[in-house]
């Protein structure tokens, strides 16, 4: 090589790395998460230690006690998040950016919430009507999300609009209806009419084991079911094919629109179920804010977890503990707001992206670059070419 | 009435003006970055940092509006471009998703401003927001005109400067020129000899920025310094982000589009109507960019279009 020749070859040369074992990937990870962990809990201590005198471990049993105090709402919250990036996961594998999770179980719950509060005489009658009731919410649910979702699929597959800019849109649209409703609802008195049939109970999921239970056992169900779905069932294995390459898939000679539709609504319907829990089972109200920012939340996980639904649990479990120990700690220590578990949550967020570029790439000297030369130029002499690659 | 409504128009829709001139210039380099809400968080934490820096330094007494002004953009600037700088670490780099990378950074982002804003002094941001909020004095003499073009702080005619400077950058320079065909197709343009890797983190840096300022702006100069915390600048981040396609990806467009953005966030205010239908009225502009974006989608016209390469990264070795 001329020494002379201006190169303008990069220090590092980045390299696609076979699959990497496994259980190394996830020693990685876990690595990730506990760096991050150290990391957040040292601006915790930062912040605390400003405003009381309690030591280092003081606040880690607070955060601990906080996160598992209360273990069924922690399994709650666990699932809450584990269904929504289920409800994703379908639509990602075909590479269709679902954002409006948000969107579609705020309809789903919306529509829920005005069958309770309109129907709560008629159900309020007898136990079979109750059921009743329960069931028509749970089937107008679904379909009024299946709609939700389906309207920016629809315009996707026709006239190729770009969904993710769409479903991010109809997310506030929805918390707009969901408004609006509210005053209506609440006979334009007040913002909202608060919880719905708090006395008489209709519509809600009954007490098994605890508040939360059914509602776990759903989500549960739903997280196997499509599992299963996705790795054994010739629908799974269409959406994969169309995920890969939408040519290929229709070169074999698939359907793509029916496919991609087909695909949306099971999104939508789990959107609906999970709009249908937060109305019967969660919150018997709502409001704009009621799923907060789960919907992205939801996209993240469902993507670090590479869709795997076990994966998905895993994250899920670690953002909620995470989320609720240190919401523990802002309370006690009267930090202001909940926020420092948002910084922590991005901070993971970022070391778990970093990773992954680890994980899928290996970097490689570059004994070309100038870079490298001036460096490692004298280690060099005598010995020419060096021994890395372009 | 019309005049008052159209002055608070403009007013409004720079927020969003300042988040789409940033979101238009990293999308034009094939970046879809939906950290553009927390960026502008990050922008306005960085704003109200930079004022009590201003403060620590000199007195609240006798502010110099100028100086004051240079170290709250500096800071915005910076801090913003901070947010843009892990954006572009993550994704131009190490090839993370964009969408997921974006997404996180507007947790991190909004995370950052209202747990770091809670716990900074923020008694004097409403004496110091009286430098910034007006440019011009006397210009009431000038009727009508004066009330809606001349009432505004520096910052609003910045952003229109800026918006300006942007579109001649990209249609009339040749750097602007290779930062579009970036967009378009990176493979190309690498084969052109353009550093992509330079010209995406440059577009990603400055863009953010930028639309760092509309944080700044809507905390010191639209509310007066009177809501910083509670402030929901992540919506108006969306709303830009929204007003990109609204615009074409067109920055001189985006000027107009502002200010009917704008003009449809405040006519709630203007106009006699229940508070349950100003939650009918919320939804307008999100249901006119879902119209915008079918509208181009179904035309499919070649100068509408968003950049070719817009969400998918480059990495030079996959063919």
């Amino acid at each position: 090589m001329n020494e002379n020749k201006k190169t303008h070859a990069p220090l590092f040369s980045i390299i696609k790395r076979d699959d990497l074992p496994l259980y190394k990937s996830i020693i990685i990870r876990v690595l990730a998460f506990i760096i991050t962990f150290i990391l957040a809990m040292f601006i915790c201590y930062a912040t605390v230690s400003k405003k009381s005198d309690d030591g280092y471990i003081k606040m880690m049993s607070t955060f601990f006690t906080g996160a598992t105090n209360r273990p069924w709402k922690l399994a709650m919250d666990v699932c809450l998040l584990l269904a929504f990036a289920i409800a994703i996961v379908p639509a990602f594998k075909m590479k269709y950016w679902n954002m409006g999770a948000n969107g579609q179980v705020l309809m789903g719950a919306l529509i829920s919430i005005i069958l309770m509060f309109y129907l709560n005489d008629f159900a309020s009658k007898s136990t079979f009507n109750n059921i009743l009731l329960i069931v028509l919410m749970l089937v107008s649910s679904i379909a009024v999300s299946i709609l939700w979702a389906v309207i920016p699929a629809i315009f996707k597959v026709y006239f190729n609009t770009n969904e993710t800019l769409f479903t991010l849109m109809m997310n506030y649209v929805a918390s707009g209806i969901v408004g609006y409703v509210n005053y209506i609802l609440a006979k334009g008195k007040e913002e909202s009419p608060g919880i719905i049939n708090l006395t008489s109970k209709s519509g809600w999921l009954p007490t098994i084991v605890d508040k939360y239970f059914i509602a776990i056992v759903i989500i549960i169900l739903i997280t196997v079911f499509v599992y299963f779905y996705m790795k054994k069932t010739k629908h799974g294995y269409e959406i994969s094919v169309v995920g890969d390459s939408i040519n290929t898939a229709k070169y074999v000679g698939m359907n793509t629109k029916k496919i991609i539709i087909r695909t949306i609504c099971l999104s939508g319907a789990i959107c609906g179920i999970i709009g249908f829990i937060y109305a019967s089972s969660i919150n018997h109200s709502i409001s704009a804010n009621t799923c907060g920012s789960l919907g992205f939340t939801g996209v993240l996980v469902a993507w670090l977890a590479n869709f795997s639904p076990i994966i998905i649990a895993g994250i899920s479990f670690v953002l909620v503990f995470l989320s609720s120990g240190t919401s523990k700690i802002s309370s006690v220590y009267k930090l202001g707001n909940n926020d420092i578990s948002n910084v922590i949550i991005g901070l993971l967020f970022f070391s778990i992206l970093i990773c992954e570029f680890f994980i899928r790439f290996k970097l490689k000297l570059n004994s070309q670059s100038t870079l490298y030369k001036l460096i490692f130029g004298e280690l060099l002499n005598g010995k020419k070419g060096g021994e890395g690659q372009c | 009435m019309l005049v008052a409504f159209l002055a608070a128009a403009i007013s409004m829709g720079i927020v969003y003006l300042y988040g789409a001139i940033g979101e238009t210039l990293i999308e034009k380099v094939g970046n879809l970055n939906l950290g553009i809400p927390g960026i502008m968080c990050l922008g306005a934490l960085g704003g109200v940092i930079g004022v009590n820096t201003y403060i620590s330094l000199f007195t609240v007494e006798n502010i110099m509006g100028w100086l004051l002004i240079i170290f709250s953009m500096t800071f915005a600037f910076l801090f913003a471009a901070l947010g843009g700088l892990i954006y572009a670490i993550l994704t131009v780099s190490f090839q993370a998703n964009q969408n997921v990378t974006g997404l996180a950074l507007t947790t991190f982002g909004v995370g950052c401003m209202k747990f770091i804003g809670s716990n900074i002094d923020q008694s004097n941001l409403t004496t110091a927001s009286r430098s910034i909020s007006k440019l011009f004095v006397n210009y009431d003499k000038l009727g009508w005109f004066g009330e809606i073009f001349l009432s505004h702080g520096i910052l609003v005619y910045l952003s229109i400067i800026i918006a300006v400077l942007v579109t001649l950058f990209l249609n009339k320079t040749r750097r602007g020129l290779f930062l579009r065909s970036i967009g378009e197709s990176p493979q190309t343009a690498d084969a052109q000899g353009i550093n992509v890797t330079l010209y995406k983190y440059m577009a990603i840096l400055v863009g953010s920025g930028i639309a760092g300022l509309g944080g700044l702006y809507y905390v010191m100069d639209r509310t007066g310094g009177t809501t910083f915390v509670e402030a929901s600048i992540e919506a108006f981040g969306w709303m830009s982000v929204a007003l990109v396609i609204f615009s074409m990806w067109k920055p001189g467009i985006s000027i107009i589009g502002s200010i009917v953005f704008g003009g449809l966030y405040i006519l709630r205010s203007f106009i006699n109507i229940t508070p349950a239908q100003i939650k009918l009225f919320e939804i307008v502009p999100y249901l006119v960019t879902i119209i915008v974006l079918i509208v181009t989608s179904i035309l499919n016209k070649k100068n509408s279009q968003p950049p070719a390469s817009l969400g998918v990264n480059y990495y030079r070795e996959e063919r």
